[in-house]
């Protein structure tokens, strides 16, 4: 169930991935601080979920796009994927600081979506749980369409394949940038407030978690690769449940980042990630 | 007078992390991987004196090769990599490592008292230079020594070939490795220098703190470690040292009196540096002005 969190997350770094070629790695702390604006929010007005919800994803674009604006605009071409990272750890350090005035204590309680359950036979299933796979499916499958059948998506993907010719060709790249970065912040909003409410409480390690949890499903299923973001978080739940169950807890973040250095070392590009890869090899190898 | 050795102290383990990492960024490779080294080296010469009674020296010494070799055994798969894949794998094993020593349990009775790292609980007990009476300001000169002898041999590295081999490497692989340069074994050899003086800044880090645990080798660290040469720029081994007494001497422990809120601004002192000067506070431009300006007074002199 939470492999569905995990490719929410991974979608939205293969998004801003394929638009930037660039990792932002503060993109677990932008959910976090959004994630704890709204559960301050909740406790000074009480608020319904919806609105917790509504809250949390307007945040997260925000915070998003101040992201973009702050390390990536500034870095345009490969020659900045370095001091974009360096920004893009400092503005994490920030933002993980302010998610940390907003809520000073380890954990707190999060107000989210209880179904109760339901048993069929021997298995013990949550409605809420399943109810978090259908509504993480929708969204993907959502994005899908916006990708596949929209003009957005089709300027989105004519950038990530080759940015310099969709700008000759009248794209404006910068705005697409803001708009990679407000859709991955919609995606990471849904995410976190799935991740949020099945835990029912969050902590100051959430934005960290997060980023870790999608770089290893994206690489896992492919760099840039939508399809290969999904597949990657889907294996990744899949892989920590069955560590979980086999090895015991210790073991699962061990294991998480054991295959993520596997995979990186014999195939780099991760399942799927064949010809985005090259792309990229490419352009470093023309700098 | 205590607290500015506690900074002094502070600034050594970061000197040598950033040097770490700017012996790797000359051959153009972006490695988080250096606080992985550091927590081995860390780790490694705390047990040898605590469990195993040695002295400070052969200590720190193995802890050093240990990281080291550490570093040659990864640098093998790892570099086969680059750019953002090498990022990516070089975090992966930073938190395999650190999560390795979180679940790491060695203890056992030594002169009646259990010692030893503790998993979770850290190792606490590294009280070597306490229990064989060294001043404050003895542990801070064996520091800046240490410091001192890396800043010689990496600005002499910049003096003979093998510092112009590691930025050829650095400024295009491709004609470095056409004109005869066996890219992959110089880049394990940086590799493996790297994590010989990271270890060293883990020994000496963990004696004068005399505690350690897993917190403190986090990503967090190891962007630190990549930030000081980064904005001090590549130009010289001075940039990576000016870079930390500027983050870590004037930006941290200058700005305490803000209290937390400093964090927010040091993100945004950074974010500002790596916008304006993408290469760093001490680039060419830089470099090229104060050497100006030198050749300037000279004449003046004249």
């Amino acid at each position: 169930m939470l492999g569905a969190s995990y490719a929410l997350i991974a979608l939205g770094f293969a998004l801003v991935f394929g638009i930037m070629k660039k990792i932002n790695l503060a993109y677990g702390s932008s959910l976090l601080l959004a994630a704890s604006i709204s559960v301050c929010l909740n406790e000074i007005f009480v608020l319904s979920i919806f609105v917790n919800f509504v809250t949390l994803l307007i945040f997260s674009v925000i915070i998003n796009i101040y992201i973009e604006r702050m390390c990536f605009a500034w870095h345009t071409g490969p020659a900045g994927i370095l001091p974009s990272m360096i920004a893009s750890f400092a503005i994490w350090m920030q933002l993980d600081e302010l998610a940390f005035r907003l809520i000073p204590d380890r954990t707190h309680f999060f107000k989210g979506i209880e179904l109760g359950s339901i048993e069929i036979g021997q298995l013990f299933i949550k409605i809420d749980a399943l109810f978090h796979f259908a509504v993480a499916i929708s969204a993907m499958f959502l994005l899908y369409l916006i990708m596949m059948k929209s003009k957005f998506g089709l300027l989105m993907r004519a950038a990530s394949e080759n940015a310099n010719t969709a700008w000759f060709l009248g794209a404006r790249i910068s705005s697409l940038g803001i708009s990679a970065f407000a859709l991955a912040g919609l995606l990471g909003g849904l995410a976190a407030f799935l991740i949020l409410s099945a835990n029912s409480q969050i902590t100051p390690m959430f934005g960290m978690w997060c980023t870790f949890k999608g770089l290893v499903a994206m690489m896992l299923g492919g760099v840039g690769s939508l399809i290969g973001a999904v597949l990657g978080g889907l294996i990744l739940g899949l892989l920590e449940a069955f560590v979980l169950f086999k090895l015991g807890v210790e073991f699962r973040e061990l294991a998480t980042f054991g295959v993520l250095f596997l995979i990186l070392i014999i195939k780099p590009g991760g399942l799927l990630g064949g010809k985005s890869f090259m792309l990229i090899q490419e352009i470093e190898e023309r700098v | 007078m205590e607290y500015y050795f506690g900074i002094l102290q502070t600034l050594g383990f970061h000197v040598l992390l950033g040097y770490s990492a700017y012996i790797l960024l000359l051959t153009g490779q972006l490695s988080l991987a250096q606080v992985g080294f550091f927590a081995i080296g860390a780790y490694a010469s705390g047990i040898l004196t605590v469990l195993f009674e040695w002295h400070i020296f052969p200590a720190l010494f193995i802890g050093a090769i240990a990281a080291g070799c550490m570093a040659f055994m990864v640098g093998f798969p790892a570099l086969r990599i680059k750019g953002l894949m090498l990022v990516i794998a070089t975090i992966a094993f930073s938190e395999i490592v650190r999560l390795i020593f979180f679940n790491l349990r060695w203890r056992f009775e030594i002169n009646g008292l259990e010692v030893g790292p503790d998993g979770a609980q850290g190792f606490r007990e590294i009280r070597y230079f306490a229990a064989n009476g060294w001043e404050i300001y003895e542990i801070v000169w064996l520091i800046w020594t240490m410091v001192a002898v890396a800043t010689i041999l990496l600005w002499w590295l910049d003096q003979i070939k093998a510092g112009a081999i590691l930025r050829a490497i650095g400024s295009d692989e491709l004609a470095a490795e056409s004109s005869g340069i066996n890219v992959t074994s110089v880049k394990i050899v940086a590799m493996a220098c790297g994590g010989v003086i990271a270890g060293l800044s883990g020994g000496l880090y963990a004696h004068s703190t005399t505690y350690v645990d897993h917190n403190t080798f986090t990503v967090l660290l190891a962007t630190f470690a990549v930030s000081y040469p980064l904005v001090g720029g590549l130009k010289s081994v001075f940039g990576t040292l000016a870079a930390v007494i500027f983050i870590q001497g004037i930006l941290i422990e200058g700005l305490r009196f803000l209290g937390d809120y400093r964090t927010i601004l040091f993100g945004a002192l950074i974010i500002l540096v790596m916008n304006f000067k993408p290469k760093g506070i001490v680039d060419e431009n830089f470099v090229k002005g104060i050497s100006e300006y030198l050749r300037l007074n000279k004449k003046l002199i004249k």
